[in-house]
Protein backbone atom coordinates (compact mmCIF):
# COMPACT_ATOMS: atom_id res chain seq x y z
CA UNK A 1 0.00 0.00 0.00
CA UNK A 2 1.38 3.34 -0.97
CA UNK A 3 1.97 5.62 1.90
CA UNK A 4 0.72 9.04 1.19
CA UNK A 5 2.71 11.86 2.65
CA UNK A 6 0.86 14.44 4.66
CA UNK A 7 -0.74 17.14 2.48
CA UNK A 8 1.33 20.28 2.00
CA UNK A 9 -0.96 23.27 2.21
CA UNK A 10 0.82 24.69 -0.84
CA UNK A 11 -0.63 21.85 -2.90
CA UNK A 12 -4.09 23.24 -2.35
CA UNK A 13 -2.84 26.61 -3.51
CA UNK A 14 -1.42 25.04 -6.67
CA UNK A 15 -4.75 23.32 -7.32
CA UNK A 16 -6.52 26.60 -6.85
CA UNK A 17 -4.24 28.41 -9.28
CA UNK A 18 -4.53 25.65 -11.85
CA UNK A 19 -8.32 25.83 -11.62
CA UNK A 20 -8.17 29.50 -12.53
CA UNK A 21 -6.22 28.91 -15.73
CA UNK A 22 -8.08 25.69 -16.54
CA UNK A 23 -11.67 26.59 -15.65
CA UNK A 24 -13.01 23.65 -17.60
CA UNK A 25 -11.05 21.27 -15.46
CA UNK A 26 -12.08 22.57 -12.03
CA UNK A 27 -14.12 19.50 -11.24
CA UNK A 28 -11.35 17.21 -12.34
CA UNK A 29 -8.84 19.00 -10.23
CA UNK A 30 -11.16 18.76 -7.26
CA UNK A 31 -10.76 22.41 -6.50
CA UNK A 32 -13.98 22.40 -4.55
CA UNK A 33 -13.45 19.08 -2.90
CA UNK A 34 -13.27 19.00 0.79
CA UNK A 35 -10.72 16.21 0.92
CA UNK A 36 -7.14 17.13 1.17
CA UNK A 37 -5.50 17.71 -2.24
CA UNK A 38 -2.74 15.46 -3.31
CA UNK A 39 0.15 15.66 -5.71
CA UNK A 40 -1.53 13.40 -8.30
CA UNK A 41 -4.21 15.91 -8.92
CA UNK A 42 -1.66 18.68 -9.14
CA UNK A 43 0.27 16.67 -11.68
CA UNK A 44 -2.88 16.06 -13.73
CA UNK A 45 -3.57 19.75 -13.68
CA UNK A 46 -0.06 20.60 -14.77
CA UNK A 47 -0.32 18.08 -17.63
CA UNK A 48 -3.56 19.66 -18.74
CA UNK A 49 -1.91 23.04 -18.64
CA UNK A 50 1.01 21.84 -20.66
CA UNK A 51 -1.34 20.36 -23.27
CA UNK A 52 -3.23 23.57 -23.52
CA UNK A 53 -0.10 25.67 -23.83
CA UNK A 54 1.27 23.35 -26.49
CA UNK A 55 -1.97 23.60 -28.44
CA UNK A 56 -1.93 27.37 -28.08
CA UNK A 57 1.61 27.63 -29.28
CA UNK A 58 0.77 25.47 -32.28
CA UNK A 59 -2.23 27.63 -33.06
CA UNK A 60 -0.11 30.76 -32.70
CA UNK A 61 2.44 29.37 -35.12
CA UNK A 62 -0.24 28.44 -37.61
CA UNK A 63 -1.89 31.85 -37.21
CA UNK A 64 1.43 33.55 -37.86
CA UNK A 65 1.82 31.57 -41.05
CA UNK A 66 -1.68 32.44 -42.11
CA UNK A 67 -1.14 36.10 -41.35
CA UNK A 68 1.94 36.00 -43.60
CA UNK A 69 -0.19 34.58 -46.38
CA UNK A 70 -2.77 37.29 -45.86
CA UNK A 71 -0.05 39.96 -45.96
CA UNK A 72 1.13 38.47 -49.22
CA UNK A 73 -2.37 38.70 -50.59
CA UNK A 74 -2.64 42.37 -49.61
CA UNK A 75 0.71 43.04 -51.28
CA UNK A 76 -0.58 41.38 -54.44
CA UNK A 77 -3.69 43.57 -54.44
CA UNK A 78 -1.57 46.68 -53.97
CA UNK A 79 0.52 45.68 -56.99
CA UNK A 80 -2.61 45.12 -59.07
CA UNK A 81 -2.25 41.35 -59.10
CA UNK A 82 -5.86 40.28 -58.94
CA UNK A 83 -5.22 36.66 -59.79
CA UNK A 84 -3.77 35.62 -56.44
CA UNK A 85 -5.96 33.90 -53.83
CA UNK A 86 -5.37 32.72 -50.27
CA UNK A 87 -6.47 29.37 -48.94
CA UNK A 88 -9.39 29.17 -46.55
CA UNK A 89 -9.35 26.47 -43.87
CA UNK A 90 -12.22 24.56 -42.34
CA UNK A 91 -11.89 26.36 -39.05
CA UNK A 92 -14.15 29.22 -40.14
CA UNK A 93 -12.34 31.53 -37.77
CA UNK A 94 -11.60 35.26 -38.03
CA UNK A 95 -8.56 34.66 -40.23
CA UNK A 96 -10.64 32.59 -42.62
CA UNK A 97 -13.18 35.38 -42.75
CA UNK A 98 -10.44 37.86 -43.52
CA UNK A 99 -8.98 35.59 -46.19
CA UNK A 100 -12.36 35.21 -47.85
CA UNK A 101 -12.83 38.98 -47.79
CA UNK A 102 -9.50 39.48 -49.54
CA UNK A 103 -10.33 36.87 -52.17
CA UNK A 104 -13.65 38.50 -52.88
CA UNK A 105 -12.02 41.92 -52.95
CA UNK A 106 -9.62 40.65 -55.62
CA UNK A 107 -12.57 39.44 -57.68
CA UNK A 108 -14.37 42.77 -57.39
CA UNK A 109 -11.25 44.75 -58.26
CA UNK A 110 -10.48 42.53 -61.22
CA UNK A 111 -13.97 43.11 -62.53
CA UNK A 112 -14.05 46.84 -62.01
CA UNK A 113 -10.46 48.01 -62.40
CA UNK A 114 -8.20 48.21 -65.39
CA UNK A 115 -4.97 46.71 -64.20
CA UNK A 116 -1.72 48.60 -64.33
CA UNK A 117 -0.20 45.82 -66.38
CA UNK A 118 -2.93 46.17 -68.95
CA UNK A 119 -2.43 49.93 -69.20
CA UNK A 120 1.32 49.49 -69.48
CA UNK A 121 0.80 47.00 -72.24
CA UNK A 122 -1.27 49.49 -74.18
CA UNK A 123 1.37 52.20 -73.84
CA UNK A 124 4.24 49.92 -74.80
CA UNK A 125 2.36 48.57 -77.81
CA UNK A 126 1.92 52.01 -79.36
CA UNK A 127 3.81 52.69 -82.56
CA UNK A 128 3.74 56.40 -81.86
CA UNK A 129 6.12 58.13 -79.50
CA UNK A 130 4.73 58.94 -76.05
CA UNK A 131 6.35 61.46 -73.74
CA UNK A 132 4.69 62.56 -70.51
CA UNK A 133 6.12 65.53 -68.66
CA UNK A 134 5.39 66.82 -65.21
CA UNK A 135 4.09 70.28 -64.53
CA UNK A 136 7.73 71.35 -64.24
CA UNK A 137 8.43 70.31 -67.82
CA UNK A 138 10.69 67.40 -66.92
CA UNK A 139 10.15 64.10 -68.67
CA UNK A 140 8.43 61.58 -66.41
CA UNK A 141 7.26 58.77 -68.64
CA UNK A 142 8.20 57.55 -72.09
CA UNK A 143 7.24 54.47 -74.02
CA UNK A 144 9.30 51.96 -75.97
CA UNK A 145 8.52 53.66 -79.28
CA UNK A 146 10.02 56.89 -77.93
CA UNK A 147 13.20 55.08 -76.95
CA UNK A 148 13.50 53.44 -80.36
CA UNK A 149 12.72 56.54 -82.42
CA UNK A 150 14.97 58.82 -80.42
CA UNK A 151 17.75 56.33 -79.78
CA UNK A 152 17.85 56.77 -75.99
CA UNK A 153 17.20 54.47 -73.07
CA UNK A 154 14.35 55.27 -70.71
CA UNK A 155 16.74 56.49 -68.05
CA UNK A 156 18.50 58.76 -70.52
CA UNK A 157 15.23 60.21 -71.74
CA UNK A 158 14.05 60.83 -68.17
CA UNK A 159 17.10 63.01 -67.65
CA UNK A 160 16.46 65.09 -70.77
CA UNK A 161 14.46 68.27 -71.07
CA UNK A 162 11.35 68.61 -73.17
CA UNK A 163 13.04 71.12 -75.45
CA UNK A 164 15.87 68.75 -76.25
CA UNK A 165 13.35 66.21 -77.55
CA UNK A 166 11.02 68.71 -79.25
CA UNK A 167 13.28 71.58 -80.31
CA UNK A 168 11.57 74.93 -80.49
CA UNK A 169 8.70 73.89 -78.25
CA UNK A 170 8.11 74.64 -74.60
CA UNK A 171 5.79 72.68 -72.31
CA UNK A 172 4.61 75.92 -70.67
CA UNK A 173 3.56 77.29 -74.00
CA UNK A 174 1.75 74.10 -74.95
CA UNK A 175 -0.01 74.02 -71.59
CA UNK A 176 -0.91 77.67 -72.00
CA UNK A 177 -2.53 76.86 -75.33
CA UNK A 178 -4.48 74.04 -73.76
CA UNK A 179 -2.59 71.51 -75.82
CA UNK A 180 -2.33 71.05 -79.57
CA UNK A 181 -3.59 68.56 -82.10
CA UNK A 182 -1.74 67.26 -85.18
CA UNK A 183 0.78 70.05 -85.19
CA UNK A 184 3.72 69.52 -87.54
CA UNK A 185 6.82 69.66 -85.40
CA UNK A 186 10.24 68.11 -85.12
CA UNK A 187 11.93 65.61 -82.84
CA UNK A 188 15.65 65.46 -82.21
CA UNK A 189 17.24 62.05 -81.91
CA UNK A 190 20.39 60.99 -80.16
CA UNK A 191 22.49 61.68 -83.26
CA UNK A 192 21.31 65.28 -83.24
CA UNK A 193 19.35 64.82 -86.45
CA UNK A 194 15.77 65.98 -86.49
CA UNK A 195 12.83 64.28 -88.10
CA UNK A 196 9.31 65.55 -88.80
CA UNK A 197 6.45 64.49 -86.53
CA UNK A 198 2.77 65.18 -86.13
CA UNK A 199 2.42 66.20 -82.50
CA UNK A 200 -0.66 66.05 -80.32
CA UNK A 201 -0.28 67.27 -76.75
CA UNK A 202 -2.93 67.18 -74.04
CA UNK A 203 -2.88 68.87 -70.67
CA UNK A 204 -3.14 66.35 -67.83
CA UNK A 205 -5.15 67.36 -64.75
CA UNK A 206 -5.41 65.58 -61.43
CA UNK A 207 -8.65 64.86 -59.56
CA UNK A 208 -8.69 68.40 -58.20
CA UNK A 209 -8.26 70.01 -61.60
CA UNK A 210 -4.65 70.97 -60.94
CA UNK A 211 -2.27 70.74 -63.90
CA UNK A 212 -0.23 67.62 -63.52
CA UNK A 213 1.68 67.71 -66.77
CA UNK A 214 1.55 67.23 -70.50
CA UNK A 215 0.87 64.06 -72.47
CA UNK A 216 2.55 64.21 -75.88
CA UNK A 217 2.00 61.73 -78.66
CA UNK A 218 4.08 62.19 -81.80
CA UNK A 219 3.80 60.30 -85.07
CA UNK A 220 6.92 60.02 -87.20
CA UNK A 221 6.18 61.66 -90.54
CA UNK A 222 9.48 60.73 -92.22
CA UNK A 223 8.05 57.95 -94.28
CA UNK A 224 4.88 59.91 -94.95
CA UNK A 225 6.87 62.89 -96.18
CA UNK A 226 8.99 60.70 -98.39
CA UNK A 227 5.90 59.13 -99.92
CA UNK A 228 4.32 62.53 -100.37
CA UNK A 229 7.42 63.76 -102.20
CA UNK A 230 7.40 60.72 -104.42
CA UNK A 231 3.72 61.23 -105.15
CA UNK A 232 4.44 64.86 -106.00
CA UNK A 233 7.22 63.86 -108.37
CA UNK A 234 4.96 61.31 -109.94
CA UNK A 235 2.20 63.88 -110.37
CA UNK A 236 4.65 66.25 -112.00
CA UNK A 237 5.87 63.53 -114.31
CA UNK A 238 2.32 62.61 -115.21
CA UNK A 239 1.52 66.26 -115.89
CA UNK A 240 4.58 66.62 -118.05
CA UNK A 241 3.65 63.52 -119.92
CA UNK A 242 0.10 64.78 -120.30
CA UNK A 243 1.43 67.96 -121.84
CA UNK A 244 3.68 66.00 -124.16
CA UNK A 245 0.81 63.74 -125.03
CA UNK A 246 -1.36 66.71 -125.69
CA UNK A 247 1.25 68.21 -127.91
CA UNK A 248 1.69 64.94 -129.73
CA UNK A 249 -2.04 64.57 -130.10
CA UNK A 250 -2.25 67.87 -131.94
CA UNK A 251 0.72 67.76 -134.27
CA UNK A 252 1.17 70.39 -136.90
CA UNK A 253 2.93 69.04 -139.96
CA UNK A 254 4.31 71.50 -142.52
CA UNK A 255 3.82 70.26 -146.08
CA UNK A 256 5.29 73.36 -147.68
CA UNK A 257 6.24 76.79 -146.39
CA UNK A 258 2.66 77.83 -146.74
CA UNK A 259 0.70 74.68 -146.11
CA UNK A 260 0.23 72.99 -142.75
CA UNK A 261 -1.60 69.77 -141.97
CA UNK A 262 -3.09 69.03 -138.55
CA UNK A 263 -4.31 65.44 -138.28
CA UNK A 264 -6.66 65.03 -135.36
CA UNK A 265 -6.89 61.67 -133.58
CA UNK A 266 -9.15 60.63 -130.75
CA UNK A 267 -11.91 62.53 -129.05
CA UNK A 268 -12.20 66.27 -129.30
CA UNK A 269 -13.43 67.77 -126.06
CA UNK A 270 -13.45 71.43 -125.11
CA UNK A 271 -9.96 71.38 -123.60
CA UNK A 272 -8.44 69.59 -126.54
CA UNK A 273 -10.23 71.84 -129.02
CA UNK A 274 -8.78 74.85 -127.24
CA UNK A 275 -5.36 73.33 -127.36
CA UNK A 276 -5.81 72.50 -131.04
CA UNK A 277 -6.82 76.08 -131.86
CA UNK A 278 -3.85 77.42 -129.93
CA UNK A 279 -1.40 75.13 -131.73
CA UNK A 280 -2.99 75.96 -135.06
CA UNK A 281 -2.75 79.70 -134.60
CA UNK A 282 0.80 79.53 -133.28
CA UNK A 283 1.78 77.39 -136.23
CA UNK A 284 0.14 79.68 -138.78
CA UNK A 285 1.82 82.75 -137.37
CA UNK A 286 5.24 81.22 -136.85
CA UNK A 287 5.36 79.61 -140.29
CA UNK A 288 3.35 82.29 -142.05
CA UNK A 289 1.15 79.59 -143.45
CA UNK A 290 -1.60 80.48 -145.88
CA UNK A 291 -3.46 77.18 -145.82
CA UNK A 292 -4.20 74.70 -143.10
CA UNK A 293 -5.64 71.29 -143.68
CA UNK A 294 -7.59 69.89 -140.74
CA UNK A 295 -7.88 66.13 -141.09
CA UNK A 296 -10.56 64.66 -138.86
CA UNK A 297 -10.29 61.09 -140.09
CA UNK A 298 -9.10 59.98 -136.66
CA UNK A 299 -11.73 61.82 -134.61
CA UNK A 300 -13.78 59.02 -133.05
CA UNK A 301 -16.85 60.90 -132.02
CA UNK A 302 -18.05 63.94 -133.93
CA UNK A 303 -20.58 65.50 -131.64
CA UNK A 304 -21.71 69.05 -131.04
CA UNK A 305 -18.72 69.77 -128.85
CA UNK A 306 -16.25 68.51 -131.47
CA UNK A 307 -17.95 70.39 -134.28
CA UNK A 308 -17.99 73.62 -132.32
CA UNK A 309 -14.31 73.15 -131.59
CA UNK A 310 -13.54 72.73 -135.26
CA UNK A 311 -15.63 75.73 -136.28
CA UNK A 312 -13.91 77.92 -133.69
CA UNK A 313 -10.51 76.80 -134.95
CA UNK A 314 -11.52 77.56 -138.52
CA UNK A 315 -12.85 81.00 -137.61
CA UNK A 316 -9.73 81.82 -135.62
CA UNK A 317 -7.45 80.75 -138.45
CA UNK A 318 -9.37 82.86 -140.93
CA UNK A 319 -9.06 85.89 -138.70
CA UNK A 320 -5.29 85.72 -138.99
CA UNK A 321 -5.39 85.26 -142.69
CA UNK A 322 -5.19 81.53 -143.28
CA UNK A 323 -7.62 79.36 -145.16
CA UNK A 324 -8.77 76.11 -143.61
CA UNK A 325 -9.56 72.97 -145.55
CA UNK A 326 -11.36 70.11 -143.88
CA UNK A 327 -10.71 66.49 -144.78
CA UNK A 328 -11.50 63.04 -143.47
CA UNK A 329 -15.24 63.47 -143.15
CA UNK A 330 -16.49 59.93 -142.92
CA UNK A 331 -20.05 59.02 -143.98
CA UNK A 332 -21.19 58.76 -140.38
CA UNK A 333 -19.59 62.11 -139.67
CA UNK A 334 -21.36 63.63 -142.64
CA UNK A 335 -24.67 62.24 -141.31
CA UNK A 336 -23.98 63.71 -137.92
CA UNK A 337 -23.14 67.09 -139.35
CA UNK A 338 -26.39 67.12 -141.29
CA UNK A 339 -28.37 66.03 -138.23
CA UNK A 340 -26.78 68.74 -136.18
CA UNK A 341 -27.59 71.17 -138.96
CA UNK A 342 -24.07 72.45 -138.87
CA UNK A 343 -23.07 75.34 -141.07
CA UNK A 344 -19.38 74.94 -141.75
CA UNK A 345 -19.33 78.54 -142.94
CA UNK A 346 -17.99 77.95 -146.38
CA UNK A 347 -15.15 75.71 -145.30
CA UNK A 348 -13.99 73.64 -148.26
CA UNK A 349 -14.16 69.96 -147.53
CA UNK A 350 -12.40 67.08 -149.19
CA UNK A 351 -12.88 63.38 -148.99
CA UNK A 352 -9.21 62.59 -148.59
CA UNK A 353 -6.11 64.28 -147.30
CA UNK A 354 -4.45 63.73 -150.64
CA UNK A 355 -7.09 65.70 -152.44
CA UNK A 356 -6.90 68.49 -149.92
CA UNK A 357 -3.11 68.72 -150.20
CA UNK A 358 -3.35 68.78 -153.97
CA UNK A 359 -5.89 71.59 -153.87
CA UNK A 360 -3.86 73.53 -151.37
CA UNK A 361 -0.73 73.29 -153.43
CA UNK A 362 -2.48 74.43 -156.60
CA UNK A 363 -4.02 77.38 -154.84
CA UNK A 364 -0.80 78.52 -153.27
CA UNK A 365 1.03 78.17 -156.58
CA UNK A 366 -1.67 80.22 -158.32
CA UNK A 367 -1.37 82.86 -155.67
CA UNK A 368 2.34 83.11 -156.14
CA UNK A 369 1.91 83.57 -159.85
CA UNK A 370 -0.91 86.09 -159.35
CA UNK A 371 1.02 88.95 -157.98
CA UNK A 372 1.52 91.36 -155.10
CA UNK A 373 1.85 90.43 -151.43
CA UNK A 374 -1.31 89.65 -149.57
CA UNK A 375 -1.87 90.15 -145.92
CA UNK A 376 0.97 87.79 -145.10
CA UNK A 377 3.40 90.11 -146.75
CA UNK A 378 4.71 87.57 -149.21
CA UNK A 379 5.15 88.58 -152.77
CA UNK A 380 2.83 87.12 -155.38
CA UNK A 381 0.16 85.93 -153.06
CA UNK A 382 -3.47 86.76 -152.92
CA UNK A 383 -5.36 87.23 -149.69
CA UNK A 384 -7.42 84.42 -148.14
CA UNK A 385 -10.25 83.02 -150.25
CA UNK B 1 -45.61 27.26 -43.77
CA UNK B 2 -46.19 27.72 -47.46
CA UNK B 3 -44.63 25.77 -50.27
CA UNK B 4 -41.02 24.77 -49.65
CA UNK B 5 -38.75 24.48 -52.61
CA UNK B 6 -35.64 22.36 -52.16
CA UNK B 7 -32.46 23.65 -53.72
CA UNK B 8 -29.18 21.97 -54.48
CA UNK B 9 -27.70 23.30 -51.25
CA UNK B 10 -30.66 24.63 -49.26
CA UNK B 11 -34.32 25.50 -49.40
CA UNK B 12 -36.70 28.41 -49.92
CA UNK B 13 -40.14 28.92 -48.41
CA UNK B 14 -42.65 31.60 -47.52
CA UNK B 15 -42.95 31.99 -43.76
CA UNK B 16 -46.70 32.47 -43.23
CA UNK B 17 -46.22 33.81 -39.71
CA UNK B 18 -43.86 36.64 -40.61
CA UNK B 19 -44.91 37.08 -44.25
CA UNK B 20 -41.27 36.92 -45.18
CA UNK B 21 -39.63 34.68 -47.79
CA UNK B 22 -36.83 32.64 -46.27
CA UNK B 23 -33.72 31.10 -47.75
CA UNK B 24 -31.72 28.58 -45.81
CA UNK B 25 -28.36 27.08 -46.80
CA UNK B 26 -27.12 23.69 -45.76
CA UNK B 27 -23.81 23.20 -43.89
CA UNK B 28 -20.71 24.09 -45.87
CA UNK B 29 -22.72 25.55 -48.73
CA UNK B 30 -20.72 27.04 -51.62
CA UNK B 31 -22.98 29.08 -53.84
CA UNK B 32 -22.27 29.36 -57.56
CA UNK B 33 -24.14 31.08 -60.39
CA UNK B 34 -26.39 28.12 -61.06
CA UNK B 35 -27.29 28.02 -57.36
CA UNK B 36 -27.99 31.74 -57.40
CA UNK B 37 -30.35 31.43 -60.34
CA UNK B 38 -32.08 28.46 -58.79
CA UNK B 39 -32.51 30.38 -55.56
CA UNK B 40 -33.97 33.50 -57.15
CA UNK B 41 -36.29 31.45 -59.30
CA UNK B 42 -37.54 29.73 -56.15
CA UNK B 43 -37.96 33.07 -54.37
CA UNK B 44 -40.07 34.37 -57.24
CA UNK B 45 -42.19 31.23 -57.19
CA UNK B 46 -42.96 31.18 -53.46
CA UNK B 47 -43.62 34.94 -53.53
CA UNK B 48 -46.41 34.34 -56.00
CA UNK B 49 -45.33 37.21 -58.23
CA UNK B 50 -45.12 39.74 -55.38
CA UNK B 51 -41.97 41.50 -54.17
CA UNK B 52 -41.74 40.37 -50.58
CA UNK B 53 -39.06 40.89 -47.95
CA UNK B 54 -36.40 38.18 -47.98
CA UNK B 55 -34.42 36.65 -45.12
CA UNK B 56 -31.31 34.80 -46.26
CA UNK B 57 -29.73 32.61 -43.61
CA UNK B 58 -26.07 32.55 -44.56
CA UNK B 59 -24.70 31.08 -41.36
CA UNK B 60 -23.80 27.83 -43.12
CA UNK B 61 -22.38 29.48 -46.24
CA UNK B 62 -18.72 28.86 -46.82
CA UNK B 63 -18.36 30.87 -50.04
CA UNK B 64 -20.33 32.62 -52.78
CA UNK B 65 -18.51 33.02 -56.07
CA UNK B 66 -18.22 36.27 -57.99
CA UNK B 67 -20.78 35.52 -60.67
CA UNK B 68 -23.30 34.41 -58.04
CA UNK B 69 -22.81 37.65 -56.08
CA UNK B 70 -23.21 39.63 -59.30
CA UNK B 71 -26.40 37.78 -60.09
CA UNK B 72 -27.86 38.34 -56.62
CA UNK B 73 -27.19 42.06 -57.09
CA UNK B 74 -28.60 42.21 -60.62
CA UNK B 75 -31.90 43.88 -61.58
CA UNK B 76 -33.32 40.45 -62.42
CA UNK B 77 -32.72 39.32 -58.86
CA UNK B 78 -33.77 42.57 -57.20
CA UNK B 79 -37.08 42.43 -59.02
CA UNK B 80 -38.04 39.38 -56.96
CA UNK B 81 -37.56 40.81 -53.46
CA UNK B 82 -38.39 44.05 -51.70
CA UNK B 83 -35.57 44.08 -49.15
CA UNK B 84 -33.17 41.44 -47.92
CA UNK B 85 -31.78 40.67 -44.48
CA UNK B 86 -28.59 38.62 -44.51
CA UNK B 87 -28.29 36.50 -41.38
CA UNK B 88 -24.65 35.84 -40.64
CA UNK B 89 -22.78 34.65 -37.62
CA UNK B 90 -19.63 32.93 -38.73
CA UNK B 91 -16.43 34.50 -39.97
CA UNK B 92 -17.00 33.27 -43.50
CA UNK B 93 -20.66 34.22 -43.73
CA UNK B 94 -19.82 37.63 -42.28
CA UNK B 95 -17.18 38.09 -44.97
CA UNK B 96 -19.54 37.16 -47.79
CA UNK B 97 -22.34 39.28 -46.39
CA UNK B 98 -20.17 42.33 -45.91
CA UNK B 99 -18.63 42.23 -49.34
CA UNK B 100 -21.95 41.67 -51.03
CA UNK B 101 -23.52 44.51 -49.06
CA UNK B 102 -20.65 46.87 -49.88
CA UNK B 103 -20.91 46.23 -53.60
CA UNK B 104 -24.57 45.58 -54.22
CA UNK B 105 -26.70 47.41 -51.66
CA UNK B 106 -29.28 49.29 -53.69
CA UNK B 107 -31.74 52.02 -52.86
CA UNK B 108 -34.73 50.30 -54.42
CA UNK B 109 -33.88 46.96 -52.82
CA UNK B 110 -32.13 47.65 -49.52
CA UNK B 111 -30.16 45.02 -47.65
CA UNK B 112 -28.79 44.73 -44.14
CA UNK B 113 -26.67 42.31 -42.14
CA UNK B 114 -27.93 40.73 -38.91
CA UNK B 115 -26.61 38.29 -36.41
CA UNK B 116 -30.04 37.90 -34.77
CA UNK B 117 -32.92 36.26 -36.59
CA UNK B 118 -35.45 38.12 -34.46
CA UNK B 119 -33.94 41.49 -35.29
CA UNK B 120 -33.77 40.56 -38.97
CA UNK B 121 -37.45 39.66 -39.16
CA UNK B 122 -38.44 42.77 -37.26
CA UNK B 123 -36.57 44.92 -39.78
CA UNK B 124 -38.08 43.07 -42.72
CA UNK B 125 -41.64 43.48 -41.41
CA UNK B 126 -41.19 47.17 -42.12
CA UNK B 127 -41.23 46.35 -45.81
CA UNK B 128 -44.48 44.42 -45.79
CA UNK B 129 -47.59 45.93 -47.25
Amino acid sequence: MTQRSPCDPRVAQLINRLSHVLPGRSGELGAEATEPADLDRVLAGVDALVDELTALRGAASRSEKRLEELSGMIAALVSFDYEKRVAISDQDDALDGFALCLNMLAEELAASTVSKGYVNNIIESMHDLLVVTGADGHVRTVNQAACELLGFSREELAARSFGSIFPGLSPDELIGRGGVRDQESECRSRSGATFPVSLSASVMLDNHGVIEGLVCVARDLTEGKRLEEERWKLREAVQRQAIILEELSTPLIPITDEILVMPLVGSLDEQRARRMTEMLLQGIVSRRARMVILDITGVRVVNTEAVQGIIRAVQAARLIGAQVLLTGIRPDVARTLVELDVDLGGVITFGTLQAAIGHAMRRTARSRRAGPAGPTGRAGRAGPT
Amino acid sequence: MGETIKLRNGKVWLDDESGVVRVWHGPGASVNLADAKEQIEAVAKVSGGKRLPLLVDMRNVKSTDFSAREYFGSPASRSTWRATALLTGTALSNAVGNIWFAVHDHRDAPSKLFSSETDAIQWLRGFLG
